[in-house]
């Protein structure tokens, strides 16, 4: 998936699992930035009686570095807190939530958005309410209005805050690519092992299309954000890098009556910026590993991303399809595309009206231009679909990122670095075969974007 | 690089990040270490118990402000109502982590360390 379960330790501790982020200029309010952090993945709706929580013991941060050096400018740190109403009843609540103060709402979780920027801490905002999970229509009825609008709190300095369940809006076909890459819409080109399993093209099944997770989402001024006002797309003070990490106590001790008691400095377990890296390019014995550095040592995996496996599986898993990347790959040619997009941002001159560049650190980072505007249209193919305020110049909640980054390392971007190379014509198709169509909960026009979470009595399983 | 820059971890509102910077072992380093404590490693828990707070600001502060020489036994100085962590990765050296509130402190006393060793279960 896009970072769900992505490395062995942190699939273990599901409320510090990242899983996706976005950053991109609102669309209703273009002069703000709006930054989303998913972490708890693929949540069943019906997950009761103790439904999904943030973890109170985790440090949850989003990071802004705008001046290019792979390390946080701004942070925007989230710490939570569960109050139980009463702890001698099972239930997560005791009739009707019909309101964020509802006495029938037994666990509730409360938090408190600081800002640290030049070496201050400031408190934004405390005892900030986040939404109950979308239970049902008996116990959390007319949930949008009701519940989960006013859980949208505005704070000091032109910030918007929201913490809570959200429908999943990424959108992957799980089964198919974890099934060795028989991506449905060509499982008939698959070599299939010599099994024979698929003789015709079938159609994607987005495997998220039920499940939710919980978001933290923050919109800030864009003036708020950069170094200094920009003059301009091309004015490198227009780009900010941004990414999203969790970090918990060194020490945890279980004492052995239920209690854990945590303590020593809060180190990083997860850390998510441009989706599918760590998933996709990381090998398995660096992802733990991965997840506890900072953008700012990307360099040391940075021939994960200029020789990527992928690359050379998909010539592999799909014969005679991909002729051309196959050659780019027995070739040993660095994916300069691939690094462009994904560690350094793109320069001016190579994709024209356009440059995300934040200069020669290499850092995963989701770099977003913030002098573009919103698009009145949007393509869910962002920039190699000709709309420049698309993924990978942030990423908004619908972008399909699957088959933007399928593409990508198939060849499609390779001519942005070599004019002379023509990608293969299963190149520009390539597909898991989704759209933000396969997300059955839609997005939000509004703040924060992502759609309503699915309830467990309308999706029980 | 602004002050606001984090090498490495993160900090609380209550600590300085630059104190917390400077005392922060890699993830990394801590994994190393808790596998060699499979096999040589000690760690001794204090006080704290059943209504440990998870976050003490005032310990975090103070435990922050003890950290500098790595290779001094300096005064802990007040760790609020939390339990106290020792770590020793290889008792024999008479290395130690000390974990209180959100803060480390690193040091050397073999003398300690031997009579935590021998203490230790076997």
């Amino acid at each position: 998936m896009s970072s769900h379960r992505e490395a062995p330790e942190i699939s273990k501790d599901p409320v510090a699992d990242s899983t996706d982020v976005y950053a991109f200029v609102s669309p209703d309010r273009p002069d703000t930035v709006t930054l989303i952090a998913n972490y708890i993945p693929l949540q069943g709706p019906a997950g009761g009686p103790n439904f999904y929580e943030f973890g109170d013991d985790v440090l949850y941060e989003i990071h802004i570095d705008n001046n290019g050096d792979g390390y946080a400018d701004i942070t925007y740190q989230f710490r939570f807190q569960t109050r139980l109403r009463n702890p001698n009843t099972f239930l997560y609540n005791t009739g009707p939530i019909q309101s964020l103060d509802s006495p029938n709402w037994n666990s509730r979780q409360f938090y408190t958005v600081t800002q640290v920027q030049n070496g201050r801490f400031q408190v934004l905002g405390s005892g900030l309410a986040c939404p109950p999970c979308n239970i049902g229509p008996l116990s959390t009825p007319n949930y949008h209005q009701a519940l989960a609008l006013p859980a949208v709190h505005n704070l000091p300095g032109g910030i918007t805050v929201f913490a809570g369940q959200r429908a999943e809006g990424f959108y992957v076909d799980l089964g198919a690519v974890f099934d060795l890459g028989d991506l449905r819409p060509f499982e008939q080109l698959h070599a299939q092992y010599g099994l024979g399993v698929f003789s015709t093209a079938g159609t994607g099944v987005n495997a998220t299309a039920a499940l939710n997770v919980h978001s933290i989402a923050i919109q800030v001024p864009v003036t708020a954000l950069v170094r200094s006002r920009p003059n301009g797309v091309t004015d490198p003070a227009a780009v900010i890098g941004v990414w999203t990490s969790a970090s918990r106590q060194v020490v945890r001790i279980i004492d052995g009556n239920g209690t854990l008691i945590n303590t020593g400095p809060f180190y990083q377990v997860s850390r998510l910026a441009n989706p599918l890296f760590n998933e996709v390019l990381i090998p398995l014995g660096l992802k733990d590993q991965w997840n506890a550095e900072p953008p700012a040592g990307d360099k040391q995996f940075a021939s994960h991303v200029t020789h990527p496996e992928l690359a050379a599986l998909l010539p592999a898993l799909y014969p005679g399809v991909f002729p051309t990347l196959n050659k780019l790959v027995q070739a040993g040619t660095a994916r300069a595309d691939l690094e462009a997009i994904l560690l350094t941002g793109l320069p001016p001159g190579i994709v024209p009206g356009f440059q995300n560049f934040t200069g020669p650190v290499l850092a995963d980072m989701v770099r977003l231009n913030t002098a573009i505007p919103p698009s009145a249209s949007p393509n869910p193919l962002g920039v190699i679909g000709g709309d420049l305020a698309g993924f990978p110049n942030g990423r908004r909640v619908q972008d399909d990122v699957v088959t933007i980054e399928l593409r990508a390392i198939a060849g499609v971007t390779y001519p942005l670095v070599d004019k002379s190379f023509t990608p293969d014509g299963a190149a520009q198709v390539v597909t898991d075969g989704l759209s933000p169509a396969s997300v059955p909960s839609g997005y939000l026009a509004t703040f924060p974007y992502l759609g309503v979470p699915y309830s467990g009595f309308d999706t029980p399983s | 690089m602004p002050g606001q820059d984090y090498p490495n971890g993160s900090s609380e509102p209550s600590d300085s990040p630059v104190t917390e910077r400077q005392s922060q072992l890699s993830r990394r380093s801590v994994l190393r270490r808790a596998v060699g404590a499979s096999a040589v490693g000690l760690a001794v828990v204090a006080g704290g118990g059943t209504a440990a707070a998870v976050v003490s600001s005032r310990s975090q502060r103070d435990s922050s402000r003890s950290q500098g020489d790595p290779a001094t036994a300096t005064g802990a100085g007040s760790t609020g109502p939390g339990p106290i962590v020792i770590y020793m990765a290889d008792p024999t050296s008479g290395e130690m982590d000390i974990f209180a509130g959100t803060g480390k402190t690193h040091h050397r006393n073999q003398t300690m360390a031997a009579m935590v060793a021998s203490m230790a279960p076997r």
